[in-house]
This record gives C-alpha cells, sequence and structure tokens, in this order.
C-alpha cells in the first residue's frame, strides 16, 4: 500500500488508520473527546444558573450538579464526534480529533459518550433531583440526536434550533437549587438560544469552504453571505431585547440592567459592522472574527453580571 | 483488484519489542487514569452519602 492510500485513508476515516488505531486510545484523547473549550462555557452558564437560583443548595450536591452537567455535555459531545467523525475527517478545524487522526476508534468513542451521558443523568437524579436529570437527559439528546443526527446535516436553521441544546445548562444549574423551573432561567435559556446564531454564523463566514466541503448546510452557503451577514444583525437585535427582559420584568436589579445594556450594545455595534459590509477577495474578514471573540466574552460577562446582581449585591446591601 | 489492503495489514507488529513497550505504557496509563477515576467516584458517593444524611447540615 502507498503512503498515499494511507493517507487518504486517515483522512477519510475508512481504515481504523494503522498502528494508531490498534493500539488503546491514550486518556487525554478520551478528554479531548469530551471538547473542554465547549464544557467551560457550559460549566460556567450552568454554575451561573445555579448561583443566581433563589435558595439553598448545599455545596457538594452542588458541586455534583456542576460536575454531572459537565459531564453529560461531554458524553454528548464525545457521541457528536462519534457520529461525524468522516466529516470531521475532511475539514481542516477537526481532521486532529481523536477518529479522524486515527488515535482511537469509533466504538471506543460511542461506549465511553454513552457511558459518560448515562452516568451524569443518573447521578444527577440520585444526588440533586430528578427534575434537574430530566432536563440533563433531554439536553443530551437534543444536542447527540436532534441537532447532530437530524439538524445539522439536513437544514440551514441547524444552529438557530439546535442552539437549544447548548441553552440547557443554567436551567439545569437553576433546576438543581429550587426543583422547578421559572421565569428567569426561560429568559437565561432564551439569552444563550439567540446568541448562538450570530455567535455560530461569524464563525461560519471566515469558515464556510470548510462547510462546504462536507457538505453541511451551513447559512452562508445556503442562502449567501448578504442573507447571513443581515440574520446575524438581526438576531443581535433580538438578543438585546432578551438580555435586557430580566431587567425590564423586574426580574434583575439595576447592575445587571447597566451591565446588559452596554455588553449587548457593543455586540449588536459589532454585529451591525459585520451585517452591513461586503467581503471580497482576499478580504482579511477582521470583523467576522472580533464578532466571533467577542460573543464569547459576552456570554461570560451577562452572566457574571447577573449572578452579582443577584447573588452578591443582596448580600452586600444587607 | 483494489491497492487497498485489508486492514489486519497494517496492525502493528507486538513482536517489536518498541511497539510493545509503547502498547505497555498506554495500558499503564490508561489504568493508572481509570484507577484514579474509580477513588474519585467512590469518595464523591460517600460524601454525597453523608450530606445526604444530615450529618454535614
Amino acid at each position: 500500500m502507498t503512503e498515499a492510500v494511507q493517507q487518504l485513508d486517515r483522512q477519510v476515516g475508512v481504515l481504523p488508520i494503522g498502528q494508531a488505531a490498534h493500539m488503546p486510545a491514550h486518556w487525554r484523547d478520551f478528554w479531548a473527546l469530551t471538547k473542554p473549550g465547549v464544557i467551560r462555557l457550559v460549566v460556567f452558564t450552568g454554575l451561573c444558573g445555579l448561583l443566581a437560583a433563589p435558595g439553598i443548595i448545599h455545596p457538594v450536591i452542588g458541586f455534583v450538579a456542576i460536575l454531572c452537567i459537565a459531564m453529560g455535555a461531554g458524553g454528548a459531545a464525545a457521541l457528536n464526534q462519534y457520529h461525524e467523525s468522516d466529516l470531521d475527517a475532511l475539514m481542516k478545524r477537526t481532521a486532529n480529533r481523536p477518529i479522524p487522526a486515527g488515535r482511537m476508534d469509533r466504538e471506543a468513542a460511542l461506549q465511553f459518550g454513552l457511558a459518560l451521558s448515562g452516568f451524569s443523568v443518573v447521578i444527577m437524579g440520585l444526588a440533586v433531583n430528578w427534575l434537574a436529570a430530566g432536563i440533563l437527559a433531554f439536553s443530551i439528546f437534543y444536542y447527540a440526536v436532534i441537532y447532530t443526527v437530524w439538524l445539522k446535516p439536513n437544514t440551514a436553521q441547524n444552529i438557530v434550533i439546535g442552539g437549544g441544546a447548548g441553552a440547557f445548562p443554567p436551567v439545569i444549574g437553576w433546576a438543581a437549587v429550587t426543583g422547578d423551573v421559572t421565569a428567569l432561567p426561560v429568559l437565561l435559556f432564551a439569552i444563550i438560544f439567540f446568541w448562538t446564531p450570530p455567535h455560530f454564523w461569524a464563525l461560519a463566514l471566515f469558515v464556510k469552504m470548510d462547510y462546504a466541503r462536507v457538505g453541511i448546510p451551513m447559512m452562508p452557503n445556503v442562502a449567501g453571505e448578504k442573507s447571513t451577514r443581515h440574520q446575524v444583525f438581526g438576531y443581535s437585535l433580538v438578543l438585546l431585547a432578551t438580555a435586557m427582559a430580566p431587567f425590564a420584568l423586574g426580574l434583575a436589579g439595576w447592575t445587571y440592567g447597566v451591565c446588559a445594556l452596554i455588553l449587548t450594545g457593543i455586540f449588536v455595534v459589532l454585529a451591525a459592522r459585520v451585517g452591513f459590509r461586503v467581503a471580497g477577495e482576499g478580504d482579511t474578514l477582521k470583523p467576522e472574527k472580533q464578532l466571533f471573540a467577542y460573543s464569547i466574552v459576552y456570554l461570560f460577562m451577562v452572566f457574571t453580571a447577573l449572578v452579582i446582581d443577584r447573588a452578591v449585591v443582596p448580600v452586600i446591601a444587607a | 483488484m483494489s491497492d487497498r489492503p485489508p486492514t489486519h495489514l497494517s496492525a502493528p507488529d507486538f513482536n517489536d519489542p518498541e511497539v510493545l513497550a509503547q502498547l505497555r505504557a498506554r495500558q499503564r496509563s490508561r489504568a493508572l487514569f481509570m484507577a484514579g477515576i474509580l477513588v474519585a467516584l467512590c469518595v464523591m458517593f460517600y460524601v454525597i452519602t453523608i450530606v445526604k444524611i444530615g450529618v454535614w447540615g
């Protein structure tokens, strides 16, 4: 067999790739399978939901709840990579993941994903409460099946509807403390839900060739760049209204209201720069990259502002 | 006939001491990692139980 064929096999994930796939995968590859970068955001928003909720949770049980959210997200990510390993092999951004790079076989990823998901739900149910466990189970199913298997390969609205998968952690954190779901956690869900399209489409605008090559119908490849840019701006306005809703409805105070207005205002300005420009050949797409980078910082800061407003300010005021 | 060989031809030679050493090192690191996870789970279940029965409020 020529080196070229070996290389091709590696790229399309046909073979369990030479020596590496016959060796047991390294534990670091199992860690990589959980998408640790995404887990950081999931854990953070889950923790904010937990801290913003009224009521008291024992620190150990709170820690277990956050651990279960992280494990569930990791399990769902492993199942996602199990399903998409052939596509991942064709995209520069994902080609070095454990399965397409040949460091792990798909069955190991499937077993790991199922075990992690199952454990997270059962431990959440037994140690915390079954409402939080039920929402966690649904969020895993939403990401691993509804988004990965059904939406992503079939519709350009994949990110819009699929955004729900990443929006559950604050609701789970809230439910872990209170045992119910009220208006504020639903608004936290909505903030992440409407934040997702401009966040992902800013990324899609500068990696659209990758998605086009593997046939994933991302918005820039289906509706065109102009329409995508307009939608990025449109969703940023919806995000502004959603982010201000907790303050407007009296569920959060001035600290949150002012922070949310400033942070989301900056988001809208950056989205407008992306929304009303035309990128020519050889464009470095700097505004798109700036919006993508800021969108991550934005989510961290808005949720931090909410926690300060609901958990820290009342303590200081008292 | 395709020039793509059967998968088993790309299997490593475990008679090669270097490959065998690599395999053993990989198995050892995984075993240690798994042991760490299991110990952590035992501690976590113990602590959860203590909290649930009300010893720590």
